[in-house]
């Protein structure tokens, strides 16, 4: 990678501009690059290159002074929500936001956790990996059971573009042929142990149409020649995956899509460079660029291009549509129809259950596998529905042998105590559900009408509960956990509901704020992730998103992303944008 | 059986002499001379009367614990992680590992209890043996340990307070380099994941964890 990769200040008008460099922007950007359109990707944070900036990668933890823990005042002063991420330690802090810079408030008496990674490559080196295709049943429940709106795009409509995504950041995962999760280009799966292929087929013989199959992840299992291409090779299963890869074994920008793109000389790079807001021009009914706020110094510059895609994060992506305010939009740019920060939804992981899987006792593993074993949702359309709630359920989980961080707490004092914790302990079992959470108007993120950020932006202010149905579907959950774990033998099954505790947000799977729909009057988005008022502003985030479906979303975020390319490219050869 | 008990008190004696002698050099070793010769001479710990925690000498500088109690912290883990074919828990400096994690990542509470609860062993020592807990010998250690996290010795609070801290040395003992790759079996580039692989009651477990 070249250093005028990365530019400061610049005039020209770009063909298109990307604002965001997470999953979404790097696949933006490598399929404008692709098309050989002049292409400007806007990152608010630091850069962080490929590699070197890794810098806690291979690392024991002996290596750091608190033994990976994060110290309580810098927790204190700089993280506090951030610390609530399974992710976050003093191994991976460097890639959270800083929640003392990135203030946001929260209506009294709730409250969400905002995960955020503002560097380059955001939240795309942090993520969990888990990649998984929305099915028809998906697209179609709004429609089916009248809860949101219809999505204005089917299966259909994204197949190939998954299959496109797919091939080029590396898939693993196993052919199943189920209708609720249709199988992906996939590289080889990574192995069950034993008692995980135990439990799965106790669950199949005694549930029938509850399946669990090995979880599909970004991963590199065996590279194809398109991945070597891209200086990627094969996972090692250190499963540190949030620290950075040198590998390259997971997908991330930095891994992937950023390499293709700049290979392609038409990609430039604004880093440090917080979209203020949009520039429109109200006689051609257009954006022409986007204002920016310096992250270090705080100055000000402006960017410039024929297109705007919003790639910055459901509720970054939004922010900067609502702080876009003109004479045609007093309330946000392409916000006729008012929904623009409304229905906005997560995945709700607040139930699950774990068990001791008796035996196995000569077998373990080998490695550490980045990421685990997937029940797919089983009430997938409404006449699989449960009575009082709509909509269903997935879970996710895994099995490990008990080990000294599992079993400290015994008793034992001397030569015995430790020998029993150096040795393999129990084999356990645990699923945790994957909820979905319905779109309704009343969970929404504004503006602060008072407050703004050091940037001068106005922070955002969320209002989003679990309603009665996410509540009902967890306890529910809880108990379909137990008793998949009772019935295929497990022992010592507890279980677990947080869902009165725990906010939404912590799923890290938040979409929606401006939704895709046929209508206007009720959409921010057509079904090419472009904006019904301004005919060359895209939002391919999850802030498109009309339901959430109970999959992790990046891999739909990549192929709603490239079609949305691929249309704008079409459109703009025709002039008709 | 009386020249059998004869022998066992020399023996107790002797290792006894050997244990205070082992100590003086560890205290030493600690916070010099002049301190520890204070501490061993009993000076600065009072026998405790009654079972409420009382603290003889509080730490002045800022540290969490007081001279003395870091010499309880230190017999503790030397106690309860010890050395055999791996090094012991006071090797790989769990004792100065313990304070500063409790001062750094652990809450306000968390502290108390561990000043309670070192404090709370050593008084039991104390009532039990007339002697400060790093003053008995290992056997007497292991045994007043092993009868206060399960038997009516300690309350329930003590018992949770004791729990906690062991397993905050264990922590720092498995997160240790000598502990992540000599007591366990550490795999830092895996290569790739194996479903199953043999085991038997030797097996180590894997000292290398994605997350801690």
């Amino acid at each position: 990678m070249t250093t005028d990769l990365y530019i400061h200040k610049s005039d020209q008008v770009y063909d298109a501009i990307v604002v965001g460099s997470g999953i979404t922007g790097g696949w933006a950007a490598k399929e404008f690059c692709e098309r050989g359109m002049q292409t400007l990707m806007i990152e608010r944070g630091r850069v962080v290159e490929h590699r070197k900036d890794y810098i806690t990668e291979g690392k024991g933890p002996w290596k750091f002074e608190n033994r990976t823990k994060v110290d309580n005042l810098l927790t204190e002063e700089k993280y506090a929500v951030q610390k609530k991420c399974y992710a976050f330690s003093d191994m991976t802090k460097h890639f959270f936001g800083n929640d003392k810079d990135l203030p946001y408030s929260t209506e009294e008496g709730t409250g969400f956790d905002w995960i955020r990674a503002n560097q380059l490559g955001g939240k795309s080196l942090l993520w969990h990996r888990q990649s998984y295709r929305l099915s028809d049943f998906d697209f179609a429940a709004n429609k089916a059971d009248g809860h949101g709106n219809d999505w204005p795009i089917r299966y259909n409509d994204l197949e190939s573009w998954y299959s496109h995504v797919e091939k080029f950041a590396g898939i693993s995962g196993s052919e199943e042929g189920l209708e609720q999760l249709p199988d992906s280009e996939y590289l080889p799966p990574f192995e069950m142990t034993s008692p995980e292929l135990h439990v799965k087929q106790k669950i199949e013989e005694q549930f029938p149409g509850r399946h669990l199959i090995m979880g599909r992840t970004a991963h590199l299992t065996k590279p194809t020649q398109m991945h070597l291409e891209q200086g990627r090779v094969t996972c090692q299963a250190r499963s540190e995956c949030q620290k950075g890869c040198s590998f390259g074994a997971y997908f991330s920008t930095q891994s992937s899509t950023l390499p293709a793109a700049a290979k392609t000389g038409n990609l430039s790079i604004a880093p440090n460079s917080v979209v203020h807001s949009l520039i429109y021009d109200e006689k051609t009914q257009r954006v022409k660029g986007v204002r920016v706020v310096d992250n270090d110094d705080l100055s000000t510059r402006e960017y410039f291009a024929k297109v705007v895609f919003l790639c910055a994060s459901t509720l970054g992506s939004a922010q900067i549509m609502l702080n876009t305010k003109t004479k045609s939009f007093p309330n946000g740019i392409a916000n006729s129809s008012g929904v623009l920060g409304h229905y906005l939804m997560d995945h709700n992981y607040n139930a699950g259950a774990s068990g001791t899987v008796e035996g196995f006792e000569d077998e373990y593993f080998s490695g550490r596998r980045p990421g685990g074993i997937l029940i797919p949702n089983f009430q997938y359309k409404p006449s699989l529905y449960k009575k009082d709630y709509v909509r269903g359920y997935g879970f996710s989980g895994g099995s490990y042998r008990e080990n000294w961080q599992n079993n400290a707490h015994q008793k034992g004092i001397g030569a015995d105590y430790k020998a029993t914790l150096t040795k393999l302990g129990k084999w356990k079992m645990n699923l945790g559900a994957q909820g979905e959470m319905l779109p309704r108007f009343d969970n929404y993120m504004a503006l602060h009408p008072t407050k703004t950020d050091k940037w001068g932006i106005p922070l955002i202010h969320i209002d989003c509960t679990w309603s009665e149905n996410e509540r009902l579907m967890m306890a529910d959950a809880e108990q379909a956990a137990v008793e998949m774990l009772t019935k295929a033998g497990l022992t010592e099954v507890e279980s677990y509901n947080s869902v009165d505790t725990g906010n939404p947000g912590l799923a890290i799977h938040e979409v929606g704020t401006a939704r895709m729909g046929h209508d206007p009057k009720e959409s921010v988005l057509n079904g090419f992730n472009q904006c019904h008022d301004v005919a060359n502003l895209f939002v391919t985030d999850g802030a498109s998103f009309c339901s959430s479906a109970v999959q992790n979303p990046s891999l739909t975020f990549m192929a709603i992303t490239v079609r949305a390319v691929d249309y704008c490219a079409k459109e703009m050869k025709a002039q008709r944008i | 059986m009386s020249t059998n008990l004869h022998t066992t008190e020399l023996e107790n004696k002797a290792s006894e002499k050997n244990n205070r002698r082992l100590f003086m050099k560890k205290m030493v070793a600690l916070f010099g001379a002049t301190t520890a010769a204070a501490v061993v001479s009993g000076c600065s710990v009072p026998v405790a009367k009654k079972f409420t925690v009382q603290r003889p000498n509080p730490p002045q500088n800022g540290t969490l614990f007081s001279e003395h109690e870091m010499t309880v912290l230190y017999s503790l883990c030397e106690t309860i992680l010890p050395k055999t074919d791996t090094p012991s828990a006071v090797e790989v400096g769990c004792h100065e590992f313990v304070p500063h994690q409790l001062q750094h990542c652990h809450s306000k509470q968390q502290q108390d209890d561990c000043v309670q609860i070192i404090n709370t062993v050593d008084m039991r020592a104390n009532k039990n043996f007339g002697k400060t807990f790093p003053l008995l010998n290992p056997q007497q250690q292991q045994q007043l340990l092993a009868d206060f996290e399960s038997t009516s010795m300690s309350t329930d609070v003590e018992k949770g307070q004791f729990k906690f801290l062991k397993a905050l040395i264990a922590f720092g003992y498995f997160t240790s380099e000598v502990g992540a790759t000599q007591a366990l079996n550490y795999q830092a580039v895996p290569g790739g994941f194996k479903g199953s692989i043999p085991a038997n009651s030797d097996t180590k477990s894997w000292g290398s964890q994605a997350y801690y």
